[in-house]
Formats: structure tokens, sequence, C-alpha cells
């Protein structure tokens, strides 16, 4: 199964490496003669992730505010480019190998985010079309430092996080509602990471890095497109991730939301 | 065009799949290299305790829903069936309704629909509260030192402790209670090798270099006392807590009948120990004198890996060797049942930490009080002190092998808790960083949002 998901997660990453990876959803239909489109999209979602392991979980939730760039490269064939901030949440993160053990309580680090991002519809009816897509999304958390709490000296942690996440799938488009398409998405969705904390409490320092990975791979969306006007649309989507349980967890459904309005000239 | 675009496609996957392969065993050995083996020994030793974080946090299906007075039953009913969920029941005098979620939503989603939800006072999910690791021996809610309840510490009549002014044992025991593989050498008058709450944690009949041979036996008591404080058979109904639940006991005889031993004794002793796998040593003794075999010895040991501890003294005058070896040893002070400095602890700038040493109650040899008798008893000093030290230095030990020893005695100082903040705040001579605490020496600290940058 681990496998499995290595090589369908590598297959997305070479897919993004060589300009050839699809978005996580279907762009807006920008065919009316433009080329070029742009957009700013704001995301959320809730990851339950597996450290130690595979041994404990815990939640990770990140807020995502991007820029887009899409190019119509081909007919049919969308490329683009992501850029933006994005806040991530590694709530109940625990560092056991360092000399003073630390958990994460609640609290968000900001950071870059980067990817790419791509489409290509393969099939059209006059009621449908189908398409496959990929998305790659590269976060890399600033540094952020705590003050150690409850010790007889002063000593400091520094977090330190960064995760990818990897998505590809199929879509299915409803066109006959225009100018509103509703669609629905079945993609596999790989998220890894790790978040390395240091200790420094005077004479003890000593650095813990975690590799966590989300439980939950495949993905279900439900979203619409809404033509706002010729050169203006609106996307909403929900997604949900379910994921079945461990030895130390039950099984459970990861929650993700997003908005994207795109303008194409 | 649409052939066109089909091409294109079984081209692109042609192409992944041939990449594919060479990636994912790059990725592997990637993975492979960064997997430390020792952490593996973590969580095979982390399976047998159950840590707080594996345990449950709350019930998966159920949330807490407190609505405002305002609204009628009936009103309630609706606003629960609105949200698909079905009401299990009712906490009537608090007016908190326990909710049955739908099968495809979350609790916290559904803690946080019903929150927005401008009817509702509050919700939130159903935790589920654990026991914390208290043990069941009967002569535990005697132990202030690890659990102070505000106890008379004695027989009735004896002065009352103040609450909390402990160790912190049962937290600490809720993220390890270390294991067997662990040894707390008691180098001692002997131990009580047939004492019911000894027995089993003996692993064998220990060194004698009072009389030269291979049987540790108690001759007098103190021994015994340290032994049962450090590690006393836990959770056997009967008996005493030791602090390290789990962790074994080396006996080495270096002190006499009286209580008395020479330094040669000592020395071989603790080099005997070192070298018969002990983790952690335990010296509730002392002389006034510094001499060079006693150093020569604790460096042997500390080289090997082990943690030193030792007691300060009784007589309120300076730091007593081998706890004044600043650098080999923990010195150990002695608090009371108040958190107190005990007036006859001696201080010193050696001094490390401090635990309770008044009033202690452990075992004693089953022979000592004769027939009829428990084999307990109370007593007091910072003999007293040093083993609940020890016995946390096997807790840390046990929980994390790969740190050295002089990281060990630090976790020790800095997780310490300034209990004479108020007179002499820091750093000082009377309980050095302060009273050791289990809890924050073993259970992960949290890092709370506002205190980070």
């Amino acid at each position: 199964m681990n496998l499995k998901r290595k090589i369908l997660s590598t297959v997305l990453i070479l897919f993004v490496c060589t300009s050839l990876s699809y978005p996580q959803e279907p762009t807006p239909d920008f065919s009316d003669g433009n080329k070029w489109s742009a957009g700013l999209g704001f995301e959320y979602f809730k990851s339950t992730i597996s450290w130690d392991e595979d041994s404990l979980v815990s939640s990770l939730k990140s807020y995502l505010m991007t820029f887009h760039v899409n190019y119509e490269i081909l007919d049919g064939l969308y490329l683009g480019g992501i850029i933006g901030y994005a806040s991530s949440d590694f709530e109940s993160l625990t560092f056991r190998e360092l000399p003073i053990s630390l958990t994460m309580d609640k609290g968000a680090i900001g950071g870059m985010l980067f990817g790419g991002e791509a489409l290509f519809t393969f099939y059209e009816t006059d009621s449908f079309d189908f398409s496959v897509f990929g998305q790659y999304i590269y976060y890399k958390g600033g540094q952020k430092q705590w003050d150690i709490p409850g010790l007889t000296v002063d000593g400091t942690a520094t977090g330190k996080p960064k995760w990818s996440r990897a998505t590809f799938g199929v879509s299915l488009r409803y066109l006959a509602a225009e100018p509103f398409l509703p669609y629905l998405n079945i993609a596999y969705s790989s998220l890894s990471g790790t978040f390395a904390m240091d200790e420094s409490i005077q004479t003890l320092s000593r650095t813990e890095e975690k590799s966590i990975s989300a439980v939950g791979n495949f993905m279900i969306g439900l979203g619409g497109i809404y033509d706002l006007s010729d050169s203006l649309s609106l996307l909403l989507e929900a997604d949900f991730t379910p994921y079945s349980g461990g030895d130390n967890y039950e099984s459970g459904v990861d929650f993700g939301a997003l908005l994207r309005i795109m303008y194409s000239f | 065009m649409k052939k066109t675009k089909l091409i294109l496609l079984i081209s692109i996957i042609l192409f992944l799949s041939l990449t594919v392969s060479f990636n994912n065993a790059e990725q592997d050995r990637g993975i492979r290299r960064t997997i430390d083996p020792a952490l593996r020994d973590i969580h095979v030793l982390k399976d047998t305790f159950r840590s707080r974080n594996n345990q449950q946090r709350y019930a998966s299906s159920e949330v807490l829903v407190k609505f405002k007075p305002s609204l009628s039953e009936n009103e309630m009913a609706s606003l629960i069936e609105a949200y698909q969920s079905r009401k299990i029941k009712k906490i009537p005098k608090l007016s908190v309704y326990q909710i049955q979620i739908p099968e495809h939503t979350s609790v916290e989603e559904m803690v946080y629909a019903f929150d927005r939800n401008p009817d509702v006072e509050y919700a939130e999910p159903n935790f589920v509260a654990h026991i914390t690791a208290t043990p069941n021996d009967t002569l535990f809610e005697e132990q202030y030192a690890l659990h102070n309840t505000g106890q008379e510490i004695g027989v009735p009549g004896s002065p009352s402790g103040t609450v909390r002014a402990d160790i912190k044992a049962p937290e600490g025991w809720e993220e390890t209670k270390g294991t067997a593989e662990t040894l707390i050498a008691i180098i001692d008058t002997g131990v009580d090798l047939l004492h019911p709450d000894l027995e089993s944690k003996v692993v064998s009949g220990g060194r004698d270099f009072v009389n030269d041979d291979f049987d540790a036996t108690d001759d007098h008591w103190h021994g015994t006392h340290i032994a049962g404080i450090a590690a006393a058979e836990t959770n056997n109904t009967e008996g005493i807590a030791g602090v390290a639940w789990n962790c074994k006991i080396l006996p080495v005889k270096v002190l006499d009948e009286d209580g008395d031993g020479y330094y040669s004794w000592i020395a071989d002793g603790i080099i005997w120990a070192a070298d018969n796998g002990a983790d952690v040593i335990n010296m509730s003794f002392g002389g006034p004198s510094e001499a060079g075999i006693l150093a020569e010895a604790l460096n042997y040991a500390k080289a090997a890996g082990v943690v030193l501890v030792a007691s300060t003294g009784n007589d309120g005058d300076s730091v007593l060797y081998p706890a004044a070896y600043d650098e080999y040893c923990l010195a150990v002070a002695a608090t009371d049942y108040n958190d107190n400095r005990t007036d006859w602890s001696n201080p010193g700038p050696e001094v490390d930490v401090a635990a309770p040493g008044e009033r202690i109650i452990s075992c004693v040899p089953t022979w000592y009080w004769g027939q009829g008798s428990l084999p307990y008893g109370y007593a007091g000093g910072t003999s007293m002190a040093a083993p609940h030290v020890a016995g946390l230095a096997a807790l840390i030990k046990d929980l994390k092998p790969w740190l050295r020893v002089d990281e060990i005695m630090d976790i020790i100082r800095y997780t310490a808790e300034d209990v004479n903040s108020g007179t002499s705040p820091g750093f000082d001579e009377f309980i050095g960083y302060g009273r050791i605490n289990m809890d924050r020496a073993l259970v992960p600290i949290k890092l709370a949002s506002t205190s980070g940058e």
C-alpha cells in the first residue's frame, strides 16, 4: 500500500516538475479566445497527519491565500503557477526525542508557498467534459520561537515546518447549466512534510525532525464554477478525504474548502 | 483534434510510468537513511505504556450542546434535527444535550457548526477523562512525597502536608513507568532480599564489600528503606509505590550494620555496580573528606554512562562527599511535606536539587520490627530525598536511552520547581534549582501559542 502511495505521489511530483501536471480543481473555461487567466484563491484544509512511524496522529490545519496564473498552452491543456502565503497549525505534534519533551499547543506558523497546476480536458460532449488534473504545492514555514515555560532556567524552542501536497485526479464537469458549471473531482492526494524542532536550554541543545504524512489519500471534491461575466469566474469547492483508523486512532473524514476568483485576458 | 489530445494524454502517462520506478526507489532509500535505529526501540517501549497522546480525547460521534435558555424544548429538538443530529440524552440540571452527530461529519465540524448558531450558548466535544496512574499499593496514600493530598504524615494527630507539595509522581507515570531493563544500584547497607515489596525487584543477591561476598542482605535498615523509595514493587496491592515503578534494583552493600563504610568499600561498590549494568547509582551516605579513590570511582562510573545521585548530609553543615563532587554527582537536599527546606539539610553551592526527605515511609527489613508488624516505617534525612531523584533519573534514562549522563542531570535540574523562590529566587545553596518535578521532567511541555514570537 505504501509503495503504491509512493509511486502515485512520485508520479505527481514528476508531473509537475516536467510541467505536465494538472490543478486540483478544474480551471474555469477561459477558452473564449483568452489564453491567460489570473486570480486569487483562499483555501482551508484540515488533514489528519501521522508521525512517529504512523503510530500517532494529530491535525494539521492550514489556511492558504494564493495567487494563480494559468496559460492555455494547447487546446484544452492549461498550465499554471501558484504563489502565496499559508498558515499551518500543527496542533498536538509532540517531540519526545528532545532532552525535555515538547508538544505543540494551538499556534499557526506562517510561511510562503508556491507550486504549479495543470488541467487537460481530454473528452467532451454537449453536456459533459472529462479532464485530468494535478496540483503541487510546497509550503515552507518561517521559524517560530517559543519560550519553554516552567523551567528553572531560560530555554527556547524553535520550530521549522514544511510540507508539500501533490494531488491528481479526474474531473467530470456538467456543461448544460451555464453560466454555472458544477463538477465532481475524484483525486489522489498525498501530503507529507517535516517539522524540525530545535531545543536550546543552557547546556541542553538538540534538534528533532519529525516526518509527517496525511493518513487520508483519496479525495472527493464537489464544486462549481460560476461565470460572473465573460472574463470573470468564481469557483467554489468542498473536499472530503476519508481515512481508515489505525491502532491509535479512529476512522474519520478530513475536510477542505476553497474559493477562487479568476480573470481571463 | 480529439485524437491529438488522446495521443498527448497517452504520451504523458507512458512518460510518467517509465520514470516512476526510478524515483520511488530513491525515495525509499532516503527514508531508510533517516530512521534512527534508536527510535524503533522507543516505539516498542511506548507501546507497552500508553502515553497521554495515544488516549482517546473525546467521543468520536457525539457533541455536547447547551442551548440558550430562551428556547423551548420543541425548538431545541427542531434545531437538533436541523443539523441532522439525534438527541442521546439531556443533563437536566445543566440543560446540556448529548447529541449524536451525522455519520459523515466530524466532531470538530459539528462543534463549529453548533457554535455559530446564535441559539447555542456553547458546543463542545464530549471529552474523555482518564484515570491517572495511581498505584493500588495500600500505603500509597501515606506517600506524600509522591502525591501530597494534604494528608496527615504518620499516625493520626501527625502534621499534615500542603496539597501538591510533592514530586508529581502520578503525572510522570502517565508518560512512563520505566522498564525492567533499567537498573538502580542501591549502594548502602544492603537490601532485604526477601522483603515482599522488593523481592521481585532485586535482580540478584548483589555484592557485599563489607563481608566480601555476594549476599548484600541488609543488616541495618537504611538500604532497604532507600531501595523501597527508589523502586519498591508498585501496584501490587500492598506496601508502598516506588518512584521508578518498573525499574529493578541492584543491591550493593558498602556500609556495615552500624551504617559506616570505608571509602575503599564504597569505591569498590561504585565500580562493581557500573560494571554490572547499573544505569543509576544511589548513594545515601557521605563523609566529610574528599579522596582520590572516591573521585576516581565516580569518574569511572560516570564515564560508563551511570547517573550518580548522592545525599548532601543531615547536620546542616557543608555538603558531604561524594555529593560534593559537583562534576560527577547530583547532590540532593531535603524538603518537607510543605515544600520547605529542612533546616538539617546540608547547604552549599554543590546542591543541585531537593526532594522530600522528612517523614518518608518506606520498607524496612522484615526482621526489623519483629513478627506481627508490617515491614514499613517512617524515616527522615537527605538519605530519603536522594532515592526520589535516583528513581526519576532511572525513568528518564529508560525513556530516553540516547541521552548522556550530563544531559539527564541537567534535565532534573532545569525541570525542578523553585519552591523557595519567595526567599531565595533562582538557584540557591539550600535546595539548588528546586524540588524535583516528575511531570515537567517526563511529560511533554506544552508550547503555548502565546509564548511564540
